[in-house]
């Protein structure tokens, strides 16, 4: 089974505008691939990624996530779709300044249909260790922790539901480079051990080295953005 | 879970939020307070006399004699005479009458002079008659019988003697030193006028006005029993207080007592003209309320203009948790929680602040004001009050709710 399926999909973000933002005749990726992304800003990444979440619909063509078309869903299925099997790393701003690094994990928890409360602190304590936070950090405000302990909470939380699917969007562009380094290496082997799909977005070409298999946006999307 | 995001969100954004809180408790101790207070002094009000069918006084305005009657306030212009009091004693109608007389004080608390049937007959609230915490009636010329307010302020127990003074100011240069009142009973709270009274009997009030020669004479014989002392039977009383056989010939009574000849006479029902009194109290009333409910309602917009102004700082926020699987009603719902939990905490400190205020200046405001006020505002008015409040704070937060809701939408 493959992880993502794209056919013949349009999207432009004015029903208008004669200009398409994206244009994929066919893609896809298979379950369990670990997948670079590259291609320079404003050539569509974040919006393939929303796509691909179902925080946007293609006006046409046929999107399918895991098994499941996007397009037959609605807004509501989509986002309880979203808790359950997709982990999100963004850039930065992974967690909610004014929660501890516990309570944003069991956030995302409370959004996903497949949580179970019994076993959900030891989950938690377990991700944390694997992460190599210290526990004296596990209850302090996300504010006071450096860049790179939040982009790990950001991994614990974006993992805690156990989703097929991860897409990290530029999460290393804050990080220096030993951060950045150990970061992906991280995110990559918990996602071998537990078989999940990885698509990591990046405009920055050095990380490519770091994944099996990569590809460039512009070769897939058939379309020339204008500026 | 949806509960802690909110209150942990509003602690978060702790400065402009205290600001909202303050502004908002600050207006929600003036409507409480207002409300509170307009509500003690109604049942005050409505409460300061009952039983009491007919006052007949001296021609003046209706309000005049209330006031002075019933409320202890405002001055008495002139008197009625013996003979008009024993004419109504004497009235087929007439269960009984109680004479009064004003115009003395002791440290700023009214004197009564009245008979000793005053105890007996008066009653108020729902027909309830005075008690005696201690002691009992007066029987004597020179005793006293004191409301329970004068003798908490004042520290007034019984045995202990005072001196009267002319004239109803706190500071008076004619005091009647040389013939000294011995207190013989003191009266439980009633939350009327009549806790800040002291009554002694028509005798002893004539006799504090006779020279001074008489007053030692009269001393030597204080222990005679009052009935003994018809030379000091007065001219006049202030007012005369009735109850009826039959409340029914109260309207007829008072047509005859208002029309007679023999003396320019003017009689009043209390029920009517409390309410008639209250009747015009009520425009300042509700000028009171309207202004109250304004201030209430700008503040809530400055809590609207606030929770707008942070939804452009909470963007990522928003995006966030859209990713994470909430919907956009969780968005909504979340900013109306946060505007919710900021009126309940608001409204907590206002009725703490109000119940702290009213039970430091409970006193102050029986004192002067002569309104005996609770200190527990916590009523189903208030319950009432705040549910409103806690609608109208769910209406100034659509705006803000709204537009974290289009914007999560957008993502």
């Amino acid at each position: 089974m493959n992880a993502i399926e794209i056919n013949n999909l349009e999207f432009s973000y004015s029903i208008k505008s004669e200009q398409n933002i994206l244009k994929i005749a066919d893609w896809s990726v298979k379950q369990g691939e670990q997948l670079f992304i590259h291609g320079p800003s404003g050539s569509g990444k974040s919006t393939l990624l929303n796509i691909i979440c179902g925080l946007q619909l293609p006006q046409s063509g046929e999107i399918k996530v895991l098994g499941e078309a996007l397009n037959n869903m609605s807004k509501r299925q989509r986002d309880k779709y979203r808790a359950a099997h997709i982990g999100y790393i963004f850039q930065q701003f992974n967690l909610i300044d004014y929660l501890n690094a516990i309570e944003n994990i069991k956030l995302a928890t409370h959004f996903s249909p497949n949580t179970k409360p019994s076993t959900l602190a030891a989950q938690i304590d377990n991700i944390l260790t694997t992460l190599k936070l210290d526990a004296k950090d596990w209850h302090r405000p996300v504010n006071q922790l450096s860049i790179g302990q939040q982009q790990r909470v950001g991994i614990a939380r974006a993992l805690i539901n156990q989703p097929k699917l991860i897409i990290a969007d530029e999460p290393t562009s804050s990080l220096d480079q030993v951060a950045k380094d150990s970061f992906i290496s991280l995110l990559t082997s918990l996602c071998e051990e537990n078989a999940t799909t990885l698509l990591f977005v990046s405009h920055d070409m050095s990380l490519q080295n770091h994944f099996n298999s990569s590809i460039a946006l512009n070769s897939i999307n058939h379309l020339k953005v204008k500026n | 879970m949806f509960f802690r995001l909110a209150s942990k969100s509003i602690i978060y954004r702790k400065g402009s939020v205290m600001l909202t809180i303050i502004a908002l408790s600050i207006s929600m101790l003036v409507m409480f307070g207002v409300e509170h207070i307009r509500e003690q002094a109604k049942v005050s009000f409505s409460n300061s006399v009952s039983g009491v069918d007919i006052i007949v006084g001296t021609r003046t305005g209706e309000l005049n004699l209330l006031l002075y009657s019933v409320f202890r306030m405002g001055k008495p212009t002139n008197n009625m005479s013996w003979q008009s009091y024993t004419n109504l004693k004497n009235n087929p109608q007439v269960k009984w009458a109680l004479p009064i007389s004003l115009g003395d004080s002791h440290r700023g608390y009214r004197v009564l002079g009245t008979t000793s049937n005053y105890f007996d007959y008066f009653s108020y609230g729902e027909k309830q008659a005075l008690e005696f915490s201690n002691g009992d009636k007066f029987n004597h010329l020179f005793d006293v019988v004191i409301g329970s307010e004068v003798a908490k302020s004042l520290k007034y127990q019984l045995g202990d003697q005072l001196t009267l003074a002319h004239g109803i100011g706190s500071t008076s240069f004619t005091n009647h030193t040389d013939t000294p009142f011995k207190i013989v009973g003191v009266l439980k709270p009633t939350g009327t006028a009549v806790d800040q009274t002291l009554h002694i009997s028509l005798q002893g009030l004539e006799a504090i006005h006779l020279s001074a020669s008489k007053r030692k004479e009269l001393l030597n014989k204080a222990q005679q029993p009052l009935t003994n002392f018809v030379e000091l039977q007065p001219q006049s009383v202030t007012a005369v207080m009735l109850g009826l056989k039959s409340r029914l010939s109260a309207f007829q009574l008072q047509r005859n007592i208002n029309t007679n000849n023999e003396e320019p006479l003017m009689a009043l029902l209390p029920g009517v003209a409390l309410s008639e009194l209250w009747q015009t109290l009520s425009v300042a009333e509700s000028t009171l309320r309207l202004i109250s409910s304004l201030v209430i309602i700008s503040t809530l917009f400055g809590l609207s203009a606030m929770l707008l102004a942070s939804i452009r700082e909470r963007q990522q926020e928003i995006k966030l948790l859209r990713m994470i699987g909430a919907s956009p009603f969780f968005i909504y719902w979340l900013i109306e929680l946060e505007a919710l939990l900021i009126t309940l905490v608001s409204a907590f400190i206002a009725i703490v602040l109000l119940t702290v205020g009213l039970t430091a200046s409970k006193s102050f405001l029986l004192t002067h004001y002569g309104l005996s006020v609770n200190a527990n505002i916590l009523s189903v008015n208030t319950l009432i009050t705040v549910s409103i409040l806690l609608f109208l704070t769910f209406l100034a937060a659509i705006p803000p709710a709204f537009m974290a809701f289009k914007e999560a939408n957008r993502r």
